[in-house]
């Protein structure tokens, strides 16, 4: 086996990071209607939770903390918030993996809730423990409810890649 | 959906629960827990690390920002058509009351120019500027912020104030080569010095990563009121002096907030004004703690 058929066979498996890197990127653009796009959904960890979920393996710590790092630049929060973030999201689902059975549509919803809750909760904490600021609960609820409601439709985007890599 | 991967999706979980995870978990948080530590100790270098990453990405975020933004700008126009005869009929009421202001101000003018004459006084300093593209928006509940096409290519510098229209939008926090990081006024770091000229009434103004601002520090309620407009007051140097900030408005509870003038999320381009001690016309030495 050549190292180009090693490598070729082996790219399905960057898929999961890919494409959470270029959700992640959809995030800071404007894809929210006139009027509602003071908050956006959290794309990006949806999709990252949603690997961690189905693979874990390819969505291993590296891949997680490459997310995490990309997301503090993309988004301009703290540099680390998001790598401790999404490490927790990673230890919390893998913990609750181990007492699941198969996974039907509404687990991974609220695996995925789980995650944008944490992943705000974590952002949160360090920026008001460094800076000590004003920060609106309104908009930590209605960024989580946006990013839950929205959640299907990565889902179902990553169930054909995840059905592709399996196959 | 449980029979799409179930075969392997457990044959991962069995993995990931047979492998020693401990030591890579406290290498991850302690790597997490040191880049935060370094964000507090050294946030320059982290700021510019994170800029030349955008740098390199902006490429990427620019391709998939303008075709989102096309469509996006599209619905907007469309739903402008479809609207265009109240829209019109909202105008034509706007415009009627310019035109009676834009008389007073005619005077108001020519007053002001006469008692600068006979005072003697300096004329304002005319901040030279650059027009830079907004090609990513985090609008998120833990910050706000826009990347900018433009960066030290440019002569743009950290804490450059940027504006729109004479409205303050935000400040410069990073510098990339190529692009930067544009804080919004609604983020929750910002505070703005300002005035409520009419009232000489000064103000602290924060963000709190929401559409509005609040405000800081205001000893006597009974003098502000809906609709009062707020201006940077020039305070501390970090921006310049009267610059429209928003107007006052009262909440249903009676507490009063601040609509900034322009949401970020409406424009295309921004002006960045040249901030550097020459510019701002301090040519002697100074102390780098209360201009830099």
């Amino acid at each position: 086996m050549s190292m180009y058929s090693i490598i070729i066979s082996n790219l399905k498996y960057l898929i999961p990071l890919f494409t959470t890197f270029i959700f992640t990127i959809i995030t800071i653009t404007p894809i929210m209607p006139i009027g509602y796009e003071s908050l956006a959904p959290l794309l990006g960890v949806i999709s990252m939770a949603f690997w961690i979920i189905h693979r874990p393996d390819i969505m291993g710590w590296f891949f997680v903390i490459i997310i995490g790092f990309f997301s503090d630049v993309f988004y301009g929060s703290i540099l680390g918030s998001g790598i401790l973030a999404s490490i927790t999201i990673r230890i919390v689902i893998t913990k609750l993996l181990y007492k699941l059975e198969p996974i039907n549509i509404y687990h991974s919803i609220l695996y995925i809730s789980t995650s944008i809750i944490i992943w705000l909760f974590v952002s949160l904490f360090i920026k008001f423990l460094l800076n000590i600021e004003f920060f609106s609960l309104y908009n930590f609820f209605f960024q989580a409810l946006i990013s839950i409601i929205i959640s299907p439709v990565v889902i179902f985007f990553q169930l054909y890649l995840l059905k592709k890599i399996s196959s | 959906m449980s029979g799409i991967s179930n075969f392997k999706r457990v044959q991962s979980i069995i993995r990931e629960r047979t492998s020693n995870n401990k030591l890579i978990t406290i290498l991850s948080f302690l790597f997490a827990f040191t880049l935060i530590l370094s964000t507090i100790v050294y946030p320059n270098i982290n700021n510019t690390i994170k800029a030349k990453f955008v740098d390199y990405s902006s490429g990427i975020i620019n391709a998939l920002y303008s075709p989102i933004n096309t469509v996006n700008r599209s619905i907007t126009n469309l739903y402008n058509i479809i609207n265009v005869y109240d829209l019109n009929k909202k105008l034509m009421a706007e415009n009627k009351e310019y035109k009676l202001q834009n008389n007073e101000l005619v005077i108001l003018r020519h007053k002001n120019n006469e008692y600068k004459k006979l005072l003697n006084i300096v004329n304002d300093i005319e901040f030279k500027f650059v027009t830079a593209k907004i090609i990513s928006r985090s609008n998120l509940a833990y910050t706000k912020s826009v990347i900018l096409m433009a960066g030290k290519n440019k002569n743009i510098i950290s804490g450059s104030p940027v504006i729109y229209d004479k409205s303050l939008i935000g400040y410069i926090n990073e510098v990339g080569n190529t692009s930067s990081r544009l804080v919004s006024i609604t983020d929750s770091k910002v505070k703005i010095p300002a005035l409520i000229i009419d009232k000489d009434l000064k103000i602290i103004v924060s963000g709190n990563n929401d559409k509005y601002l609040e405000i800081l520090n205001l000893s006597n309620l009974s003098l502000i009121k809906d609709g009062d407009k707020v201006f940077t007051s020039g305070d501390g140097n970090k921006y310049p002096e009267n610059l429209f900030v928003g107007t006052v408005r009262q909440k249903r509870n009676g507490d009063f907030i601040i609509e900034p003038f322009y949401d970020i999320n409406s424009l295309s381009y921004v002006n960045i004004l040249n901030w550097s001690l020459v510019n701002r016309g301090i040519d002697i030495k100074t102390d780098s703690i209360f201009y830099d």
